[in-house]
C-alpha cells in the first residue's frame, strides 16, 4: 500500500521543522494503523499523519497546511463510530500527544485541558477535590476530550447530567487558516460561539484547548437490574419510570442476543440468558433519596411483567451490573468479524414499537442483530453483524441500516444522537434538513473554511472536493 | 420622535412574507419582539430610526404537547405563566421559575436568561430542543428535533439560545420538560450568611440577593419528594442555626428571584458573570460601594451569574453605563469562566502585554461573530429578549 499522494517535498520539509521526525508519519505501513476509526467499514488512505506536541507545534502545522493548500482530518483517539477521522488522500492531525491537564480549579470548579487528554483521565485528577467530570462515553479510557467536544459525545450518565456541550465553558479554536481565538458561551451577551464548534466533527476547525465544568462527586450511587421476557415490556418500563416522576441518572437497556454473548465471555455477570431483555437503571444523591428512587425503578418494571429485579446490594454487585452494559460492544467481536452500529435518537415513547420492528427489519435481511442502548434517552445503537468480506451481506447490512434510519426519522426521530454524522450518515442529512437549512449550514461551514479543507466530505452533502496534487 | 412602529404576525407566513417585503424596500432594518435584554437600550433610544418592533405575542399556539415524552413544541409568543400552567397539569414542570411570568417562552430562550435551577437542570441551551426560524431573508427554518439527543449537523438550536434574535427571529421552540417535583420548598436565611453562598450541600438551588431596604439574603430551594424536601432543609435548618442566622420558610411564589410574584425593587438590569470563584468579590464590592443608584444584586453563585438592579428614577442609561464601566475598571471580571481565554500558566509580561493580548483574543472573538453573522445574514440590531 501507499499514499496516493505523497506530500510535496517541500511541504515534508516544512512540516518536519515543525513536528520532528518523530511527530510525522509518511510510512504507508505505519500508516494503516490510520486508515479508519471504530467505524472499521469506512475506510481511506491518509497522506501522511502528523502528531504535534504542543500547542505551538498544532497552530504552525495547520498554518504550513494552509500555505500548500492541503487539506486535514483532525482525529483523536480514533475511537469514533461515524468513520469522522477517516482520511482520503488528506493529512490526519492527531493531537493525542496534547495529553495535558493544564489546570484544575477546584473553587471555580473548573479544569483546563489540553485536546488529547483521555476523557476518564479528568475524573481521577479531579476526585482528590472531590470534583468530576460527568459525560462518559463507553469509550471514556480511550477517547480523548477534544474528539469528544469534536463530536458533541454522550454516554450513559449524559441522560441526567447532559451531553459534552453541557459541560464545556470555554474553548480555543483553530481556524483552518491557523489562526486561533478563545471562544466562550455567550455568557457575557455575544452568540454562544464554543456552542457553534462543539459537535462540528472537525469542519470548521481544530480544538487546542477546552475549559470544562466540574461536578461535586455523587454521595451515593446505586444501580438495578430489571429482567424482561419481552424487548417492548421493557421499552415500555422506560416510560413508566419517568411517569412515575423519576429521572435516574441512567437507564440502559440490554436485549437478549448481547445478554448471551456477554455471558458466554470472560466478562460474564451471572445473567439469566433466557432474558429477552434487561434494563439497567442508575440513580444517584442522599442516600435515602437514592433508595426511594430505586423502589419507584423497581415497580415500574415490575408494573410492566419484570420477572425479576435485583437491585444490588453493594458496589461490587453495581460495578457488576455495569459490566454487562460496558463490555457489550467489544463482546460483539465474538459472533461476527463486523459490526454495523446505529445511532438514532426517537421520542422514548416509540421504543415500545420500534424494538420489535427493528428485530424485523434485521430478520428481514438475514442478519444478526444486537442491540444495548441508552434506553432513557431514546438513544438506540441496533448493531448489525456481518462480515465484510462477503459482499452480498454487505448490501443487506447497507439496506437494513438505511430501513432502520427511515423508521426512526419517521417516527420524529433523528439520524445520531451522539455518534456525530462524520462520513457515515451524510447521505442521511436530507432526511432531516431541507433545502434552505442545508444551505444555511453549508454558508456557515464555507464563513469559516471557504476552501472546504477541514476534514472534507463529512457532515455535510458537499460540493464536489478536489484534492490539490 | 415617538416609539418604534409595532407588527404583530400571526403566522410564520405572515412574518416572513413580511421580512421578504422589508428586504427588498429597505434592507433588514428590523428589531426584536419586546424589552431589551440585560444590559442593552431600549430600540429608538440611540436616535435610530426605522425600526419597526416585531412581537411574536398572536404566535402563542400549543403544537404538539407530548406529555409522556417530557416535550412540548409551542408558539414562541406563549407567555411563561401560561406555559406553566399547561404542562404543570400534566404533572410536569419548566425550570425556569423567576424569569417573569409575563414573559414569552421566545423571549426566555433568546435571551438565555439564567436560572436558579442551571445548575440542577442545566441552562436554558439544554432546554431547548428545536426551534423554528424565520430568517432575515425571510425563510423559515427548522432546527432539532423533540428527542433528548441530536447531533445531526451543527448544533443550530444552542446557537439560537441566548443570539437575542440576531440570527433570526423564533416563531416556535420545542423544549425538555420535567417530572413536576412533588414538594417544592423556600427557605430565607438572613443575618450571617457567608458559609451559605456558595451551594450549601442541602439544597438543590441557592440565591443570594441584596436590596437597598432589606439588606442580604440567601434563598435556598428544594425540590423532590415531600421526605426529601422536609429531611434535607430541616438539616439546612440545624446548620444555621447552629451558626446564628436566621431562617424561616417562605412562600415560594414570593420569594425574589424564583416565584411568579414579587420582582426585585429597580428596573435598570444588568446581567454579568463573574463566574463561580469571584462572584462573591463582586457581590460585595458593588454592596461596599453604597451607591444610591443600586437598587438590587440577585445572584446565582453556583453558576456564576448575577443580575444587578438600578434604581430607575435615579439613572439614564449614560450613568447607568458609566456605573458599570466604573466596577469593570475596578478589576472585578465581567467575563466569567470560560469567556476570557484562561492564562494557560504562560507569563505574558507586563499590563501592557496583557491588555494587548486580550485586545487581540476579543478582537478574534468578534471575528468569529462577524463571519457568522455574515454567513446568516444575521441583524447585529435585533433584540428578541422579553415580552410586549
Amino acid at each position: 500500500m501507499q499514499a496516493l499522494h505523497p506530500l510535496p517535498p517541500d511541504v515534508e520539509s516544512a512540516l518536519l521543522a515543525v513536528v520532528g521526525s518523530n511527530g510525522l508519519i509518511t510510512d504507508p505501513v505505519r500508516l494503516l494503523a490510520y486508515e479508519a476509526d471504530a467505524l472499521t467499514t469506512t475506510r481511506g488512505t491518509p497522506r501522511a499523519v502528523l502528531l504535534p506536541e504542543s500547542r505551538r507545534e498544532l497552530v504552525e502545522a495547520v498554518r504550513v497546511l494552509h500555505s500548500a493548500g492541503l487539506s486535514f482530518v483532525p482525529r483523536g483517539a480514533g475511537t469514533g463510530l461515524s468513520g469522522g477521522a477517516v482520511a482520503h488522500d488528506t493529512v490526519i492531525l492527531t493531537t493525542t500527544r496534547l495529553d495535558q491537564i493544564l489546570r484544575i480549579d477546584p473553587e471555580d470548579h473548573t479544569a483546563l485541558l489540553e485536546p488529547g487528554v483521555v476523557t476518564a483521565q479528568i475524573s481521577i485528577a479531579a476526585a482528590q477535590y472531590g470534583l468530576r467530570y460527568l459525560p462518559d462515553p463507553a469509550s471514556a479510557t480511550a477517547c480523548t476530550i477534544g474528539g469528544n467536544v469534536a463530536m458533541n459525545s454522550g454516554g450513559p450518565h449524559c441522560l441526567k447530567h447532559g451531553v459534552t456541550s453541557d459541560h464545556v465553558l470555554g474553548l480555543e479554536i483553530l481556524l483552518p487558516d491557523g489562526t486561533t481565538t478563545w471562544l466562550g458561551r455567550g455568557a457575557d451577551g455575544g452568540l454562544d460561539l464554543a456552542g457553534l464548534f462543539i459537535g462540528s466533527e472537525g469542519t470548521i476547525g481544530i480544538i487546542s484547548s477546552v475549559l470544562v465544568g466540574l461536578s461535586p462527586l455523587a454521595t451515593e450511587t446505586r444501580a438495578l437490574l430489571g429482567l424482561f421476557d419481552g424487548v417492548g415490556a421493557a421499552g415500555a418500563a422506560v416510560s413508566e419510570v419517568f411517569e412515575r416522576g423519576l429521572v435516574p441518572v441512567a437507564l440502559e437497556l440490554i436485549d437478549q442476543a448481547t445478554i448471551r454473548l456477554v455471558e458466554e465471555s470472560v466478562f460474564a455477570v451471572g445473567l439469566p440468558t433466557d432474558v429477552a431483555a434487561a434494563l439497567v437503571i442508575e440513580c444517584e444523591g442522599d442516600p435515602e433519596d437514592v433508595e426511594a428512587d430505586l423502589e419507584i425503578a423497581a415497580a415500574a418494571c415490575r408494573a410492566h411483567g419484570a420477572q425479576e429485579v435485583r437491585i444490588a446490594r453493594d458496589e461490587t454487585e453495581r460495578l457488576a451490573i455495569w459490566q454487562a452494559r460496558k463490555k457489550a460492544y467489544g463482546v460483539l467481536g465474538r459472533a461476527a468479524p463486523d459490526v454495523f452500529v446505529q445511532d438514532a435518537v426517537v421520542p422514548r415513547t416509540e421504543l415500545e414499537r420500534l424494538l420489535p420492528e427493528i428485530e424485523r427489519i434485521a430478520r428481514s435481511h438475514g442478519l444478526r442483530l444486537a442491540n444495548f442502548f441508552h434506553a432513557g434517552d431514546g438513544n438506540l445503537h441496533p448493531n448489525l453483524m456481518f462480515d465484510r468480506r462477503d459482499a452480498a451481506e454487505v448490501r443487506r447490512v447497507e439496506l437494513a441500516g438505511s430501513e432502520i434510519m427511515r423508521l426512526c426519522v419517521d417516527a420524529g426521530g433523528t439520524i445520531t444522537g451522539e455518534h456525530g454524522v462524520g462520513s457515515d450518515k451524510v447521505r442521511y442529512m436530507p432526511l432531516m434538513f431541507g433545502l434552505d437549512e442545508l444551505d444555511v449550514m453549508n454558508r456557515l461551514h464555507e464563513a469559516f473554511d471557504a476552501d472546504g479543507r477541514a476534514n472534507p466530505g463529512k457532515v455535510l452533502p458537499a460540493a464536489s472536493y478536489q484534492e490539490p496534487d | 420622535m415617538g416609539g418604534p412602529e409595532l407588527f404583530l404576525p400571526s403566522s410564520e407566513r405572515e412574518l416572513s412574507d413580511w421580512l421578504r417585503s422589508r428586504v427588498a424596500e429597505t434592507g433588514p432594518a428590523v428589531t426584536g419582539t419586546g424589552n431589551p435584554g440585560p444590559g442593552s437600550s431600549l430600540p429608538g433610544e440611540d436616535g435610530a430610526t426605522g425600526l419597526t418592533m416585531v412581537s411574536t405575542s398572536r404566535m402563542a399556539e400549543v403544537v404538539s404537547f407530548r406529555p409522556r415524552d417530557l416535550t412540548i413544541e409551542v408558539g414562541a409568543g406563549l407567555r411563561m405563566q401560561r406555559l406553566c400552567e399547561i404542562v404543570e397539569d400534566e404533572g410536569l414542570w419548566i425550570p425556569a421559575a423567576g424569569i417573569g411570568a409575563a414573559r414569552s417562552i421566545g423571549g426566555w430562550i433568546a435571551a438565555a436568561t439564567p436560572t436558579i435551577w442551571d445548575a440542577s437542570h442545566g441552562p436554558v441551551r439544554r432546554q431547548l430542543l428545536g426551534c423554528r426560524v424565520a430568517a432575515a431573508d425571510g425563510a423559515e427554518l427548522t432546527w432539532g428535533r423533540a428527542v433528548m439527543k441530536n447531533v445531526a449537523g451543527y448544533d443550530l438550536p444552542r446557537l439560537m439560545a441566548g443570539s437575542r434574535g440576531r440570527l433570526g427571529i423564533l416563531t416556535r421552540v420545542t423544549i425538555r420538560l420535567w417530572p413536576r417535583p412533588e414538594a417544592i420548598t423556600a427557605w430565607e436565611i438572613r443575618g450571617d450568611v457567608r458559609s451559605f453562598v456558595l451551594g450549601s450541600g442541602e439544597a438543590d438551588a441557592v440565591t443570594w440577593v441584596w436590596t437597598r431596604t432589606r439588606g442580604e439574603q440567601i434563598n435556598a430551594m428544594f425540590t423532590g419528594s415531600s421526605d426529601s424536601v422536609r429531611r434535607r432543609a430541616g438539616s439546612l435548618a440545624a446548620r444555621a442555626r447552629a451558626s446564628r442566622a436566621e431562617i424561616v420558610e417562605a412562600d415560594v411564589g414570593l420569594v425574589p428571584g424564583v416565584g411568579r410574584g414579587e420582582r426585585l425593587p429597580g428596573s435598570v438590569v444588568y446581567l454579568l458573570t463573574p463566574g463561580r470563584r469571584y462572584l462573591p468579590e463582586v457581590f460585595r464590592t458593588l454592596v461596599a460601594r453604597n451607591d444610591a443608584r443600586l437598587a438590587a444584586i440577585e445572584a446565582i453563585p453556583e453558576s456564576g451569574t448575577m443580575l444587578v438592579f438600578l434604581e430607575p428614577d435615579q439613572v439614564d442609561s449614560e450613568s447607568a453605563d458609566e456605573f458599570l464601566s466604573h466596577f469593570s475598571a475596578s478589576g472585578a471580571r465581567s467575563g466569567g469562566a470560560g469567556e476570557r481565554e484562561p492564562e494557560f500558566g504562560i507569563e505574558r509580561g507586563g499590563p501592557a502585554e496583557h491588555q494587548a493580548a486580550e485586545a487581540l483574543r476579543a478582537q478574534g472573538a468578534r471575528s468569529v461573530e462577524h463571519r457568522l453573522e455574515r454567513a446568516l445574514g444575521a441583524w447585529p440590531r435585533v433584540w428578541q429578549a422579553d415580552y410586549l
